[in-house]
């Protein structure tokens, strides 16, 4: 009990540090377009390829299912219900949780051992600032850019299924989807109002378990697996958490 | 002047009291020696005078300022640390990262540029001005973070273990550069170290730490004179831990 509220403390510690480090932003721009970088560009095969074989994967379920009804038409629309509100910002979350959250944990857990936060206090420059914010900005940014490409591809996914593997017309695909729903502009930005709250909550605990390792490698190796632990958790149980609130 | 002046009754790690009874006066301009076996508290001396180690029972005091009670901020404006590690950030070029430790002090680009340079030069590192720290040998990496230290013209430089890993020239061209750089620029230097040929060679006076303490304190000759056990085994380098 003794332990958890010192946890919780040094977490509020943390987050009051990061909100005051806000003063300093003029060190921002420098490190923004490194991070963006790493955090986008460097994610974006990863869900790509998940968008592609999620988008195939849902329209070959939903196409069995709606063949049986005689609904086919609405296969495009079905599909996107379910990715653009759920599976596609979900799965993103999941994936930058593992592929950036671990890398922020271990990159700045790294540069915690070897003194390099120390040294920048002691050059007067708040960490906070200039390492921690440029990488939180990052994500709030880049996830839902990407929750936007995992939509774009897994709908051309599951349209390359209906049409070209089982010769639905193109125009049948995409009409229901484009003109007969008016959710569908609304699902696609709320799957990117998550995103953004996905792409801060996973900043935040990686950002943390890096910037409170434990000494020694095995202190980097437990602040990385923490902080996909962590920020998995999180992004599921956010996502409860924000489908109460939007729908 | 007084450049330091520590009291420590103890200081404690996690509950656990590492030092006591510690107690060391520097002057400005005169470098300070703290020998003594590996893990035995020795940085957590120098990270209790630079603010970042505030686990301790007693008073310090830099320049006249509390360290318990002074903006951190400004107590380590007029200080420098040459860490164990180094701390150079590798996604940026070694005039990046000496042009990084300048950017709160006062001074246009121009004339930051033109210091970085000048100070390269005198270390002998300005051919790789635009090399990334994975490039450079461990030596070299040493010699740039000492450049970031004594560019920031410190008043107070805290050496961490400055010799360890290094090779005897290495060793050898670093108490040259230590010495020549304080002639230069007139700082106080307390020096971290269990090298004690080194230590002893450039430091006007040390303190060797044993048992949690200080065992003897004095100039170079004080200390190889001692005829305590403990310490006589730690100079001849026997002493077991």
């Amino acid at each position: 009990m003794f332990n958890l509220l010192r946890v919780l403390e040094q977490f509020l510690r943390f987050i009051g540090c990061l909100l005051l480090a806000l003063q300093y932003g003029r060190l921002l721009p420098r490190q923004m377009i490194s991070q963006l970088h790493i955090a986008g560009v460097s994610s974006l095969v990863l869900i790509c390829i998940s968008a592609l074989f999620i988008g195939l994967v849902f329209a070959f379920q939903m196409y069995i299912v709606l063949e049986g009804f005689g609904s086919l038409p609405q296969l495009s629309q079905v599909v996107a219900f379910g990715l653009f509100r759920e599976l596609s910002p979900v799965v993103t979350g999941l994936l930058v949780a593992g592929r950036v959250g671990s890398t922020l944990a271990a990159e700045l857990g790294q540069m915690k051992q070897a003194e390099q936060i120390d040294s920048l206090l002691m050059w007067g420059i708040n960490s906070y600032a200039y390492l921690m914010w440029p990488r939180l900005l990052a994500l709030l940014i880049v996830t839902p850019i990407l929750v936007l490409a995992f939509d774009a591809i897994s709908i051309y996914a599951a349209w390359f299924y209906a049409v070209t593997l089982h010769g639905m017309e193109s125009q049948i695909f995409w009409t229901p989807l484009v003109f007969g729903s008016i959710y569908f502009e609304v699902d696609v930005l709320y799957g990117m109002y998550k995103a953004v709250f996905f792409g801060g909550w996973i900043g935040v605990m990686s950002l943390y378990q890096g910037a409170f390792v434990e000494r020694g490698s095995s202190g980097i190796a437990k602040a990385s697996t923490q902080a996909v632990v962590l920020s998995s958790a999180g992004v599921l149980m956010l996502d409860y958490v924000l489908s109460q609130f939007l729908y | 002047m007084i450049a330091v002046d520590c009291k420590l009754a103890s200081v404690s790690y996690l509950n656990q009291v590492i030092l006591k009874d510690i107690e060391f006066r520097l002057e400005a301009g005169r470098y300070l020696g703290i020998l003594g076996p590996s893990g035995i508290g020795k940085s957590t001396i120098l990270r209790v005078i630079s603010g970042f180690h505030e686990e301790f029972e007693g008073t310090c005091s830099v320049f006249g300022n509390l360290v318990s009670e002074v903006d951190l901020t400004v107590l380590r404006q007029g200080m420098s640390f040459l860490f164990q590690k180094s701390p150079l950030l590798e996604d940026m070029s070694i005039f990046d990262n000496l042009m990084l430790s300048l950017f709160y002090l006062p001074g246009t680009t121009q004339e930051k540029s033109d210091n970085i340079m000048r100070v390269l030069v005198k270390l002998n590192l300005d051919h790789v001005a635009e090399h990334f720290p994975d490039q450079l040998s461990g030596g070299m990496r040493r010699r740039v973070v000492l450049a970031a230290t004594v560019l920031r013209k410190p008043k107070l430089l805290l050496c961490d273990e400055p010799f360890t890993g290094q090779d005897p020239i290495t060793k050898a061209s670093l108490v040259n550069m230590l010495s020549e750089l304080g002639q230069e620029f007139g700082f106080a230097m307390i020096l971290v170290s269990h090298d004690v040929k080194e230590t002893l060679s450039l430091c006007h006076e040390s303190i060797v730490l044993m048992e949690k303490t200080v065992k003897v304190r004095g100039g170079s000759q004080d200390i190889l004179r001692s005829d305590l056990p403990m310490v006589r085994a730690f100079l001849d380098g026997t002493l077991h831990v």
